[in-house]
């Protein structure tokens, strides 16, 4: 979880934010948790609706995470920044709109299934694996219109998105 | 550039995976999150949940919050099938064909340009009006350019009946070529002029998914009318000359491993997917990426006891890479030969090289990431060893 967060704002602080929240949501409403796999889909969701609220500037802040939103940013510079050959698709991912660059990280980088994908967004498995489909071939017209590595300027994680 | 490469590239530029993440040292911040956490009120109960249960499903959320990972690899379950062999097709053609709702696009100057399955019953194929380009694209067009595709590709996929989703609703003046009408239309985006549409449909004990760029509405449901079902001769004979001549993937297999130095204990056929019918660079890429992800855990695991001689072997097997015929011909439709070489390269540090002096990411967790070596081919490279 720590990691779905990290790999989704651009400061520590707000990972730890977000990490804190999902889990104080969890603990008390543990009565809908799925069990097994399912409760990491119902954890991301609820992350997803973290970090839109604070997209949107009006999520509450939840002052739990006080140490961890110390100790995080420090911790996070000890990440390799992302090989440079990697900046093309970076670059790429960024010019896609948000709807499709989140529906590749959940499959890229989150390693989801599109049915798992379907659960974590609150739609249906055709949906998610035609929605899967449709990015990946924008992100390829991206790509193929895409700068060169060498041009791309991102290199540590907080800018890596 | 195929939907593999479109993996293998985004899993290479995850910023943090989930094993780095668990490694950040976080000094026990995340224990003090724990204890506040269940420090606050928890609320009312639902009166369905014994306490018991509560308190179990609560340490394990602790152990969740603590270990901070959630590695889940995805594995395809295996797959079913049926049909029996027709003398003029490859057998695995056959079965795919058998195994699908043996529905084309007959339109004048449509043509079936790619044709993939995957193991739980899901398979695709991609039609396109005109002349194609080496990628399956219109020759000439851009996907960034939705009017340069309208009326010239469209795409159609099905899957069992079970993973259909909540298809409901209906559009019965929408009828298909298949007699059947679409249950829901999706509209995709894009601009009046030339847009994206899908179309749902349930048609013999499956969910079919038509999916068209189109100028407008009448077109899109000329194109519906034109799907029809067709039998198994006519269906293989619309199979593009990539994926025909990949059916006999036995022996398309043994094709590809020629000049390849093969590590002990490889077997073709073992292959993850390598009996579902592919398009021929996909086939290269479980191929390669086999072979690869078998060489880097030899290595692995003779570094971790320091077997010098099989860390050699492997690393001269691998360094012959940017040799090996499929990768040269692959290297002309996408990056994945690219990635494959740079972690060959990588074996003799350990290391994938970035830039500005860093230390670089463990070779072991990127080949797995960007390799796929344990979610696609089904290999496990095992931990890295103690620096």
């Amino acid at each position: 979880m720590l990691a779905f967060a990290l790999r989704r704002t651009t400061h520590a602080q707000d990972a730890a934010d977000v990490v804190a929240e999902v889990f104080l949501v969890a603990w008390r409403r543990l009565d809908d948790v799925p069990s097994g796999e399912g409760g990491r889909l119902w954890l991301y969701g609820v992350a997803r609706h973290a970090l839109a609220n604070q997209e949107r500037s009006e999520r509450r802040r939840v002052r739990l995470a006080e140490r961890l939103r110390r100790e995080l940013p420090a911790a996070v510079q000890s990440v390799p920044p992302p090989a440079p050959e990697t900046g093309t698709i970076r670059a790429a991912l960024g010019r896609l709109g948000s709807e499709d660059r989140e529906i590749l990280r959940l499959a890229g980088w989150e390693e989801l299934t599109p049915g798992e994908i379907a659960t974590v967004l609150g739609i249906s498995q055709v949906a998610a694996r035609s929605r899967l489909h449709r990015a990946r071939r924008r992100l390829r017209a991206a790509l193929q219109g895409a700068p060169g590595p060498g041009e791309s300027n991102p290199v540590c994680l907080q800018e890596a998105l | 550039m195929t939907h593999i490469d479109i993996d293998a590239m985004l899993a290479a530029a995850n910023p943090l995976t989930d094993r780095t993440a668990a490694m950040l040292p976080l000094h026990g911040a995340e224990t003090d999150l724990v204890e506040q956490i269940v420090a606050t009120p928890v609320g009312p109960r639902s009166p369905l949940a014994p306490a018991r249960v509560l308190h179990r499903r609560r340490l394990a959320l602790l152990l969740a919050v603590t270990a901070a990972v959630a590695a889940v690899l995805a594995v395809l379950p295996s797959g079913h099938h049926d049909g029996g062999p027709a003398p003029a097709f490859a057998a695995p053609l056959v079965r795919f064909a058998n195994a699908s709702p043996l529905v084309l696009l007959q339109l004048p100057g449509w043509h079936v340009v790619y044709a993939d399955e995957a193991a739980d019953g899901y398979g695709e194929m991609h039609f396109v009006r005109g002349a194609a380009d080496a990628n399956g694209n219109p020759r000439g067009s851009s996907f960034s350019s939705r009017a340069s595709l309208a009326g010239r590709v469209a795409s159609f996929s099905w899957m069992p009946a079970n993973l259909r989703g909540n298809v409901t609703g209906g559009h019965q003046s929408l009828a298909t070529g298949l007699g059947v009408t679409v249950h829901r239309l999706i509209y995709e985006g894009g601009s009046p002029r030339a847009f994206d549409v899908s179309a749902l449909l349930s048609y013999r004990g499956r969910v079919l998914e038509f999916r068209a760029t189109v100028t407008d509405m009448a077109m899109f449901r000329a194109e519906l009318r034109a799907l029809h079902q067709v039998d198994t001769t006519t269906w293989l004979r619309a199979m593009p000359p990539s994926v025909v001549k990949t059916a006999d993937s036995g022996e398309t297999i043994r094709q590809m491993l020629k000049g390849i130095p093969l590590p002990r204990g490889f077997d073709a056929a073992r292959i993850r997917g390598a009996r579902l019918l592919h398009d021929r660079y996909q086939l290269g890429a479980a191929v390669t990426g086999t072979v690869a992800c078998m060489w880097i855990a030899d290595w692995n695991r003779a570094r971790a006891v320091g077997d010098t001689q099989i860390v050699e072997r492997a690393i001269a097997a691998m360094a012959t890479a940017p040799r090996w015929p499929i990768l040269r011909e692959m290297a002309q439709q996408g990056a994945w030969p690219q990635v494959l070489i740079s972690y060959a390269k990588a074996m003799h540090t350990g290391r994938v090289q970035l830039d500005r002096g860093a230390p670089g990411q463990p070779l072991t967790a990127a080949a797995n990431s960007g390799l796929g070596c344990g979610y696609s081919w089904g290999i496990s490279l095992g931990s890295a060893p103690k620096p």
